[in-house]
């Protein structure tokens, strides 16, 4: 049963204290205490059973050898037997629980930053890089998971090395104080030599990561290089800084050489060194040729839990400067709905309105929202969705009479969904990318493939709805990746349905026939569409003009054009860019039409 | 997109691949095999010179001999450290230099890959392989390479010395040697899928928090917190079930390799006190190879680690080696083409033998001209534009420039020639400076500020801070979509070709960037010979020439205003994207319902607008018109039919006498030929329809047409009560009827229509159709208030004259007789091709059908 390691992740993975990186590690070291415990425990047995060895070994000479293959020979071969047998044991558990530990926290972790993320809104990349908190997951946590993966290494460690200390300064006072000082006066010293290493395989791996960059960016504009020339610069650029890599690696490979040789040299000196003192003293009869060998075999031993002993260090080191990383994405509150609900949701069928412009979307209407500058509308129909509490203070919008910084933000996400004008499509399997709340059957899904008009994805996508789509729909040219995203918003059957700019990567043909088949689709349903097109304009039941903040015009879009003043003659300015030209040939620029 | 997947390298490839890259690097890596070697010796001298010492000192020594040992031991250290330094120096700079090779070699390959290959594989796998497969190998080959190499030798000399020390004894050090091989052959061939798996599924999760990170604001907006974060968990699960995969090969492996370290000194223990109570060691022998034994631990596991890593390095190496595989697709030849006269002659493309995208297109480019080449998409416009830039060679018939193959030309002259540019653009990491220079290395910034001038962009870059020197690109300043394209044409007019493929180049632009952007690209165009591929047409009316492509051919080709007055297809999408462009037309032109139209006997199906054959009016300023012609066309189509029906109807009418023969005052004959007798119930007398009937009020023509709008089928109807004309009867034959039908009065239901619809096919001016009958047409068959009877008659409408079948069926009313037919009709047999505007289409075929009252 021990061999069975739990199944991760695990389904909660808690609450840890943000307040220190101590804290952090303290509080994940008790979610594991029982793993970490059998772990340290495996390690010190393991520890404890290698380090017996050389005294086995040196017993074994003493008595047993010189009496050629007896009986205490063979009691000495069958401690070092058993020994062995613990060795490997206790290796093999200990190594799966090593794994565990490394697992658990890890695993947290990454659970820990994924929840983040998915909760955060925006509010994550207003501070953080994408990379960095990528990193988190892809670095961060499993240096957190190697501290407790390594726990068991330096407490056996540890315990071997005061084991050994005691047994060599029992047998021999004078070579074990040499022992036991030695080899932390050599690993100081190679420990000295690691810092101008580590700065240049720094430099390398910077001069590294400029070089995959320049590839990956070489290669991604591969069909403009070789549409227009200058592949040979590119190359040559690439040879360059690939060059600068490899001298910087034999800037690494120099330093890093010095430092392999003073680890022969260092530790060789100093076995040279026990095995000189040693040896007068066994010829002076102080010490046995057996104890000789011991002395000799703990000499080179005891540099294995020195290396463990600085490597924790750097793990340890590693790991704190891992967690402040963790507790920096960790601690970022979502823009909008960090607080909880202090009004109910109100009913159905209710108003949806942006009280400083006036802009509001009557239920079961189709409006569109115009405005001679595309942000502006944009930005008033994303705050109707409520993405940032404290910016949107000043500009409050109520459903239902009700301010929605008052409602339950993920209840009020299931009424009013807000499809931006750049919407980001997710890996995965095409029907479970559209069908975003799993309640649509597959002629629904198709339905509303039909409606925004993106039926053609389902051939460019192989194997269809059951086909993945890669990362970012990359596979999709951009048109689709627009429609498809639009038909995902409109499988969310949303009460209020915001769509930004649905159609402003498609052409006129399809942009009509989308205009017309969402407007039947919709029909009856809360819908807000910011756009300035005429076909989609034409189909709406009310379009909204925006001027100055505030709605200046209401009508349909005929109205909107046919009638006379001033507000009509904006509408017709923003809606038509031939609008007011008597020859239907108008193939002028915008602006010369402004002009 | 991805007809041709690039190459992945065979086992067999990887291996010649990598012995000729170890060849190439021989030297070096002779020297380092030969350092470590002898340092390996030098190693070697601990247990050796300890065995002595523990022998010695048995026998009893002085301490004069162990300083002499232990002095032997420093020197042996000694010089191990210092070839070790070497060594390990020799052998890095030998990974770096190897590693180094291998990517540049694999970028230069990449660089050099057909145009071809690029063009339709995309950049996706390559990039991948660029990054991900180059820093997978990375690891192995900077160190893994002299690891092994050192292990290997260090082993081989380790069991070497304890052979040459002890050859009796050292047997027994061999005894893990089984286990070994077992363990590690069953865990080295498991082990490399299993990592993969490992490293994909941390890849896997990496993606995911990307994907969350960077679509944060969707993933809130959509509130799909829960599914990212079940797909974070499921993600674990898998690299939860990868680790636990490797963790049991391990808890193979470990415990296997331990015991094996662990039986070794012991037996080497046991079967050398044997030895020396045979007297055939001494037990300073056995004292070194129980060390030697114990010293094989560390390069033993090694070993197994870095062959483990070069197995999964292996799999990356094979598909950076296959990007080697791609074959060329172009040799250049040596002749200069005499002048910039493009031609293409019979080009035929096939992305797959037998499969045809094009098919024999023959394109002679003016020098100057700007053409523009629009179609449906699929009709192999791209591919088009490909050929004529040179970058698939043709599967059959050529491109010239100057009488020379575009494929024969060297890169460097083809791209003075010819470029293409598409949507797809990139901002390389560099300086914009350098991002132009791209186009002409030997640029001087005055011709890169002119150039950046020309496309309108130079304001822009020298307002920003370190002007034509800013940095941009992955980490740099970042360009605007627009911004970026700018510099993509600022680059073409530091290239200079005379000819420009533009394929779609602003289409994935914002429109209104777009619109901005080609006041930009018009700079760019001046002077040059282009050709537009696009899906928006004032680029196509601005052209000089118009090629229309479908099904992978040239379907008409000509000016804007030729293609227009030709009313063909191009002429279509002109009016629709007019249309579409212009709505507050389309409502001036939107007439009323017509609520109360009788249409119970009116459907006419088959609508067709065309060609009439009458003048050709169109100049593209009156398209409008031309919408209304076809419609008119269409309309006059139906009206014709519903005529013929009447004309029919009438004579139906006249025999009919069973339905109403008493009121009308018509009496049935009997029919001659009738073989229904007297079940027929047919009363009247045929004498009494002789003569001549008039259309009378109530009677009506019209149509109904299935239009197909954005998908969805829509029927339409419109109907006129305008119906005027004359039948006569002679005997039981009808041998004249004539009826005319006013056209312009016809009212169309769009209560359920599309005003775009409407705009396109409008309904009024119509001219007048008359129908009439060009042969006897006998009655007597008719005995049955059910039966057909068909006629057969001219109609003619605004020029053309169709000979038309009608069938009918009457019946008697207080009025007169009614008289009602169905005419199914086929746009096409008018020479009239039923529009089909991809949103907006009418179907070819259809019925027509109308009611005559008729009265004497």
């Amino acid at each position: 049963m021990l061999m069975i390691v739990r199944p991760l992740p695990l389904p909660d993975p808690g609450n840890p204290p943000l307040t220190s990186p101590l804290a952090f590690l303290l509080w994940q070291a008790r979610q594991q205490g029982a793993v970490l415990t059998l772990s340290v425990t495996c390690g010190i047995l393991t520890f404890l059973s290698q380090a017996i060895t050389p005294y086995v070994l040196g017993q074994a000479l003493d008595e047993g050898l010189e009496k050629g293959l007896g009986s205490t020979l063979l009691l000495w071969a069958l401690v070092m037997l058993a020994a062995g047998v613990v060795q490997v044991v206790a290796g093999a558990f200990g190594h799966r629980f090593d794994v565990e530990n490394w697992l658990r926290a890890a695993f947290s972790t990454s659970q820990l930053v994924g929840n983040k993320i998915s909760r955060s809104g925006d509010a994550i990349t207003k501070d953080l890089a994408t990379g960095e908190v990528v990193a988190t997951v892809a670095t961060d946590a499993m240096r957190l998971g190697e501290l407790y993966f390594n726990a068991a290494r330096l407490i056996g460690s540890i315990v071997a090395y005061i084991g050994v200390a005691i047994l060599m300064l029992v047998t021999s006072p004078s070579l074990g104080i040499v022992v036991v000082v030695g080899l932390p006066a050599v690993a100081a010293i190679l420990g000295l030599l690691v810092k101008p290493l580590q700065s240049r395989q720094s430099a390398q791996r910077e001069a590294s990561g400029k070089l995959t960059t320049l590839g990956a960016d070489t290669v991604s504009g591969l069909r403009i290089l070789r549409g227009i020339g200058g592949e040979g610069a590119f190359t040559d650029r690439y040879r360059q800084q690939s060059q600068r890599v490899r001298e910087a690696g034999v800037r690494v490979a120099t330093t890093q050489s010095y430092l392999d040789a003073l680890q022969v040299l260092l530790p060789g000196l100093f076995v040279a060194l026990v095995l000189w003192m040693g040896a007068q003293q066994a010829v002076a009869g102080t010490i046995t040729p057996g104890q000789l060998v011991t002395f000799y075999g703990y000499a080179t031993f005891l540099t294995w839990p020195m290396q463990n002993l600085t490597q924790s260090i750097q793990i340890t080191t590693r790991a704190f400067v891992a967690v402040r990383k963790i507790i920096t994405v960790l601690e970022v509150t979502p823009a909008a709905g960090d607080s909880p609900a202090t009004t109910p949701m109100p009913p159905h069928g209710v108003e949806l309105r942006d009280t400083t412009t006036g802009v509001a979307i009557s239920p079961g209407r189709i409006t569109a929202l115009v405005s001679a500058h595309p942000d502006t509308s944009a930005h008033i129909a994303t705050r109707m969705g409520r993405f940032d509490d404290a910016a949107e203070a000043a500009t409050p919008v109520h459903l239902g009479g009700v301010l929605l910084a008052d409602l339950d933000k993920s209840e009020l996400r299931r009424r009013v969904v807000v499809a931006e004008a750049t919407p980001h499509l997710f890996s995965g399997v095409l029907r479970d990318e559209l069908d975003v709340r799993d309640r649509a059957t597959d002629e629904e899904i198709l339905e509303a493939l039909r409606v925004a008009d993106a039926q053609d994805v389902l051939d460019s996508t192989p194997g269809g709805l059951d086909g993945e789509l890669p990362e970012k729909g990359r596979s999709l040219s951009g048109g689709q990746r627009q429609r498809v995203a639009l038909a995902r918003a409109l499988l969310t059957e949303a009460e209020h349905l915001i769509l930004v700019e649905p159609t402003s990567a498609v052409d006129a043909h399809t942009e009509a026939r989308i205009a017309d088949r969402l407007v039947t689709a919709r029909a009856g349903r809360s819908t807000l569409v910011v756009t300035a097109s005429p076909l989609v304009l034409d189909r709406v039941d009310e379009v909204l003009v925006v001027r100055d903040g505030t709605v200046v015009a209401t009508g349909t879009h005929r109205e909107l054009l046919e009638g006379s003043g001033e507000e009509h003659d904006h509408y017709r300015t923003i809606v038509g860019r031939s609008l007011g030209e008597e020859t239907p040939s108008a193939v002028r620029t915008p602006e010369e039409v402004a002009q | 997109m991805n007809e041709s997947r690039l190459p992945v390298a065979d086992g067999a490839t990887v291996r010649k691949h990598t012995a000729m890259l170890l060849r190439a690097n021989k030297r070096p890596l002779a020297g380092v095999v030969g350092l470590h070697t002898v340092a390996a010796v030098a190693g070697l001298a601990g247990p050796l010179l300890l065995g002595g010492l523990v022998d010695a000192v048995a026998e009893g020594t002085t301490s004069a001999y162990v300083n002499r040992v232990v002095l032997t031991l420093v020197a042996a250290v000694l010089v191990q450290t210092v070839l070790i330094r070497f060594a390990q120096r020799n052998a890095m700079i030998f990974g770096e230099t190897v590693f180094a090779d291998l990517r540049e070699d694999f970028l230069a390959t990449v660089t050099e890959l057909p145009l071809s290959t690029v063009e339709r594989s995309g950049t996706g796998d390559l990039v991948g392989r660029t990054t991900n497969d180059v820093d997978r190998i990375q690891h192995t080959v900077r160190f893994g390479v002299p690891r092994i190499l050192v292990a290997t030798v260090t082993i081989t000399l380790t069991i070497v010395a304890a052979f040459f020390t002890a050859p009796l004894v050292a047997f027994a050090m061999l005894v893990g040697v089984p286990i070994f091989l077992v363990i590690g052959r069953w865990y080295l061939r498991r082990a490399a899928p299993a990592y993969q798996r490992e490293s994909a599924s941390y890849a896997t999760l990496n993606g995911t928090i990307t994907e969350s990170v960077e679509g944060t604001r969707t993933v809130d907006a959509l509130g799909l917190g829960g599914r990212r974060r079940e797909r974070v968990r499921a993600d674990l699960r898998e690299a939860f079930a990868a680790e636990s995969r490797t963790l049991n090969l391990r808890t193979v492996l470990i415990p296997g390799m331990d015991s094996a370290f662990v039986i070794a000194p012991i037996a080497v223990l046991l079967w050398g006190a044997f030895l020396i109570s045979e007297g055939a060691v001494t037990i300073g022998a056995v004292t070194t190879v129980v060390l030697y034994s114990m010293q094989l631990i560390g390069p033993v596991w090694e070993l197994i680690f870095w062959l483990d890593e070069a197995q999964v390095a292996a799999t990356s190496l094979a598909r950076l080696v296959g990007v080697g595989l791609v074959a060329r697709d172009r040799e250049a030849g040596d002749r200069t083409p005499a002048g910039e006269h493009t031609v293409a002659t019979g080009v035929e493309y096939a992305y797959r033998p037998g499969h045809n995208v094009l098919h024999g297109i023959d394109l002679d480019l003016t020098v100057g001209e700007r053409l523009a080449v629009v179609g449906p998409s699929g009709a192999g416009k791209s591919t088009l534009g490909r050929m004529l830039a040179g970058i698939h060679p043709p599967t059959g018939g050529s491109v010239k420039v100057g009488g020379v193959p575009l494929v024969e030309l060297p890169l460097e002259d083809l791209r003075r020639h010819v470029a293409l540019v598409t949507q797809e653009h990139h901002v390389f990491v560099g300086t914009i400076a350098e991002n132009l220079r791209l186009a002409d290395a030997t640029a001087d910034d005055a011709t890169l500020l002119d150039a950046l001038e020309a496309v309108d962009a130079r304001a822009w870059v020298e307002a920003l801070d370190a002007g034509l020197e800013t940095e941009v690109g992955s980490g740099g300043y970042v360009l605007t979509p627009a911004q970026a394209q700018q510099v993509a044409l600022a680059r073409l007019v530091l290239l200079d070709p005379h000819t420009l493929i533009l394929d779609e180049a602003t289409s994935l632009l914002d429109p209104r960037a777009a619109r901005h952007l080609e006041r930009s690209l018009n700079a760019v165009l001046t002077g040059r010979t282009v050709v537009a591929i696009a899906h928006r047409l004032h680029t196509a009316h601005d052209a000089d020439r118009v090629a229309v492509v479908d099904g992978g051919r040239i379907t008409e080709i000509g000016s804007h205003d030729e293609l227009v007055a030709a009313e063909g297809d191009y002429a279509r999408l002109w009016h629709s994207w007019q249309q579409a462009r212009q709505p507050f037309q389309v409502l001036h032109r939107c007439v009323p319902a017509a609520s109360q139209v009788r249409l119970a006997h009116l459907s006419l199906q088959a609508l067709s607008p065309g060609r009439a054959g009458g003048t050709p009016r169109a100049a593209r300023r009156t398209e409008p018109q031309m919408s209304k012609k076809k419609w008119i066309v269409a309309a006059i189509a139906v009206v014709v039919v519903v005529l013929v029906v009447i004309g029919g109807t009438a004579l139906y009418a006249k025999i009919q006498n069973d339905r109403a023969p008493e009121e009308l005052a018509l009496s049935t004959t009997e029919p001659a030929d009738s073989t229904d007798g007297d079940d027929t119930g047919s009363t009247g007398d045929v004498e009494d329809l002789a003569g001549d009937w008039t259309v009378s009020d109530g009677s009506a023509a019209g149509y109904r047409v299935d239009e197909v709008l954005n998908g969805q089928d829509v029927t339409v109807v419109g109907r006129t009560t305008d119906v005027t004309g004359t039948v006569t009867v002679d005997g039981t034959e009808v041998t004249a009827a004539d009826v005319e039908v006013d056209m312009a009065t016809i009212t169309t239901d769009s209560s359920n229509r599309d005003d775009q619809f409407l705009s396109i096919l409008s309904t009024d001016e119509f001219p007048t159709a008359t129908f009439s009958l060009t042969s006897p047409m006998d009655v007597s068959a008719i005995t049955d208030g059910v039966a057909a009877v068909e006629g057969t008659g001219d109609l003619t409408i605004a020029g053309v004259t169709q000979s038309v079948t009608v069938s009918f069926e009457a019946q008697s009313t207080a009025d007169g007789v009614e008289v009602s037919g169905t005419v199914p009709v086929a746009f096409s047999d008018y020479g009239i091709d039923a529009p089909d505007l991809g949103f907006v289409k009418v179907e070819d075929t259809g019925t027509v059908e109308m009611l005559l009252v008729l009265t004497r």
